[in-house]
């Protein structure tokens, strides 16, 4: 995610005030974003070719990882047809590009080539909000040129209501506890199939469960 | 959702006489561009132009703009041909390659037997044109190609610079034949005067003819810059030269996205590093020998295009340029730059980089002067400025000091770069990391333009140092 730390000073009055409502709404819409994730997964077919394409990258980044380092900058990924054809497969592509440099430029996060996936599926969910994926109104998690504060703190809001609806729970309830509003798992989508291993559960409650191929 | 297979190899379209939608003009004299070229150019024509119309005619679906930019198209399309044998698997693929880099789009394309072409030999026309030494170069009209074709005749004097124009709409053909006139008088004395030729196509106008039920036009025309390509390469194999030389500032051509929601194509790749090496390879695969397409003026920034013209002595010209993405669309007074759009912004802070902004007060007009802009200007008029600065912003904080590792920085908040890192550094035959530290160098100077831009700014609109 961006650097929200640093909101620069003599800025136009609704920009300052667009970054700093951008800073309080990250944290949480991050997470928010993650149960959205899993939850969008189970219904939206834009979402399962992305995360088909995800896989389709997976063992050329595993490529790169093995490779040397002074190869890695230039290794190319060798895109699938239609690569880029809908705002998220390019996200996917854009997640998959970010993990070829943090390999290639000694990112330690990237040291451990088995935990390549999560990174992956991480960023991934964290582009969503980013690239304005489920509608404009979770562009506020980024700081993006909003002309008023007014408008920002409504969107905001807007996303709390959201995520209320959505999740059950309140924006407070999940900023104080993400593992208390787990998305439960619906109808699984049709996705290469990961082992029992790869489901791994994020820090930040991303339930990889939700990914998982149907019964 | 795929789109239906759009068949030009059917009557309606060949009654449109489409070989006969590109013509030549050079010396006042219009001669069938077709007509001076050989059979494999000509198809080579013939599918770009396909591609072009089927870009223009095919609407990305979805009634908002954020929901058109959510999904992609599908796109199938069948083109008749002189020679389909000549489209091989590798060229094919290499098509499609670079067809989805430019429009995001995925593409599928059909090589077929024209129904009625019969052969028939290239003229001498063209080649009894072909100057000594040449160079062959795209020539838009706009600030950058006029800036870096200009750097490059006075740098390789003993060369003849061959303009490739191309224009759909006769103001701004009136335009580029002016500018380059007013240009070679001012070169006299010190190279060789540029050859132009004007190639007027109507390619817009077939497009407009077959939407459907009187809808508009894709307005997002990404296979322009692929279409423009392929009219200089195919002129460029004419001429016998195995380069075409474009000329777009290295930020420009690279074209970042502005904010951290811009993605895939949002912006245009058309002079990408990567776009013009799959382009190289394109051409090189199809024509049987190497092809490049070479950006001349890559590793400048606009800025400093703009600071060697006025210490040259063609700041003049260079602030009656048009840069605007609106110019040429207007009904009226098309010398009027709208100043807010992302063209306009970037030529400002080029022109006042280059030491260029008094000239460019005197001489440009601009709907919305930013130097004088109020605080509470209508949102859509300042939201560029604001995306502009936001990456301005964060380039600024990945290249300047903050970070350890300024290469590692940048290229994390921007990952597109390592395509273009890869492309540049095969283009170049350069170790990748020498190409990495030249980007950081590169998009250094740029924000240092951006900075003296800022202080031009009421205070409102400057950010903090």
């Amino acid at each position: 995610m961006p650097d929200y730390d640093n909101i620069p000073r003599g800025l136009p009055k609704g920009w300052r005030g667009c970054a700093k409502a951008a800073v309080q709404g990250a944290p949480f819409l991050a997470q928010k974003l993650h149960h959205l994730t899993a939850r969008e997964i189970n219904r939206n077919p834009q979402v399962k070719e992305a995360v088909g394409l995800l896989e389709e990258l997976l063992p050329q980044l595993q490529r790169i990882a093995a490779a040397p380092v002074g190869e890695r900058l230039t290794a190319e990924l060798e895109l699938p047809r239609g690569a880029e054809s809908t705002r998220l497969k390019a996200a996917a592509v854009q997640c998959a590009e970010r993990l070829a440099v943090g390999m290639a430029l000694g990112d330690p996060s990237t040291a451990d080539p088995d935990g390549l996936r999560e990174q992956l599926y991480r960023d991934f969910c964290l582009a969503i909000p980013r690239i304005n994926a489920f509608g404009p109104l979770l562009t506020v998690g980024v700081p993006f040129p909003y002309e008023d504060v007014d408008r920002a703190q409504s969107a905001l809001e807007a996303c709390e209501a959201l995520l209320e609806e959505s999740l059950g729970v309140t924006a407070a309830q999940l900023a104080a506890d993400p593992e208390a509003c787990k998305v439960k798992p619906v109808k699984a989508p049709v996705l290469p199939k990961p082992t029992q291993e790869e489901l791994v559960q994020t820090e930040v409650g991303l339930d990889l469960d939700a990914l998982k191929v149907g019964e | 959702m795929p789109s239906p297979l759009i068949d030009f190899s059917r009557r309606h379209w060949l009654d449109m006489n489409f070989s006969q939608a590109l013509a030549l003009k050079e010396s006042g004299i219009d001669r069938v561009l077709l007509h001076g070229l050989d059979e494999r150019e000509r198809d080579w024509l013939r599918v770009a132009m396909a591609v072009y119309v089927a870009d223009r005619i095919t609407l990305r679906s979805g009634s908002t703009s954020w929901e058109r930019r959510m999904e992609g198209r599908s796109m199938h399309i069948r083109v008749p041909v002189m020679n389909p044998e000549a489209w091989g698997e590798g060229v094919r693929l290499a098509l499609v390659k670079a067809l989805e880099f430019f429009t995001g789009d995925q593409w599928e394309v059909e090589l077929v037997k024209h129904p009625s072409l019969r052969s028939a030999p290239a003229t001498e026309a063209l080649f009894d044109l072909r100057p000594e030494a040449p160079f062959v170069g795209l020539f838009s009209g706009g600030l950058d190609s006029f800036a870096g074709s200009v750097l490059q005749a006075l740098e390789s004097p003993e060369q003849t610079g061959v303009m490739v124009t191309a224009s759909s709409n006769y103001r701004l053909f009136a335009q580029q034949r002016e500018l380059l006139e007013e240009t070679n008088r001012q070169l006299r004395g010190r190279a060789r005067p540029m050859m132009p030729i004007h190639v007027f196509h109507s390619v817009d106008r077939i497009a407009a003819q077959h939407l459907v039920g009187g809808s508009k036009q894709e307005a997002s025309q990404r296979s322009r810059g692929f279409l423009f390509m392929c009219i200089g390469l195919a002129l460029s194999h004419r001429l016998g030269v195995d380069t075409l030389w474009v000329y777009e500032n290295g930020i420009g051509a690279i074209n970042l996205p502005h904010t951290p929601s811009g993605l895939g194509v949002d912006y245009t790749r058309a002079m990408n590093p990567v776009g013009l090496s799959l382009m190289g390879d394109l051409a090189s695969r199809y024509f049987g020998s190497t092809l490049r397409v070479r950006n001349a003026s890559l590793w400048r920034t606009k800025g400093e295009m703009c600071g060697r013209l006025g210490l040259l002595g063609f700041g003049e010209l260079a602030v009656k340029t048009l840069s605007c993405d609106k110019a040429g669309r207007r009904k009226s007074n098309d010398q009027i730059q709208c100043g807010y759009c992302t063209s306009c912004i970037l030529r400002r802070v080029s022109l006042a980089a280059g030491g260029l902004e008094l000239m460019d007060q005197r001489f440009s007009t601009y709907e919305e002067n930013l130097y004088n802009v109020a605080a509470d200007a209508k949102n859509d008029r300042l939201f560029q400025l604001r995306a502009m600065k936001a990456q301005a912003l964060r380039i600024r904080a990945a290249v300047d000091g903050i970070a350890a590792d300024p290469v590692f920085a940048l290229f994390r908040e921007f990952p597109e770069l390592r395509r273009v890192t890869a492309a540049i550094a095969q283009d170049e035959s350069r170790p990748a990391t020498d190409v990495a530290s030249d980007l950081v160098e590169l998009f250094r100077r740029y924000v240092r333009d951006w900075e003296y831009f800022e202080t031009m700014l009421p205070k409102p609109h400057r950010m903090a140092s």
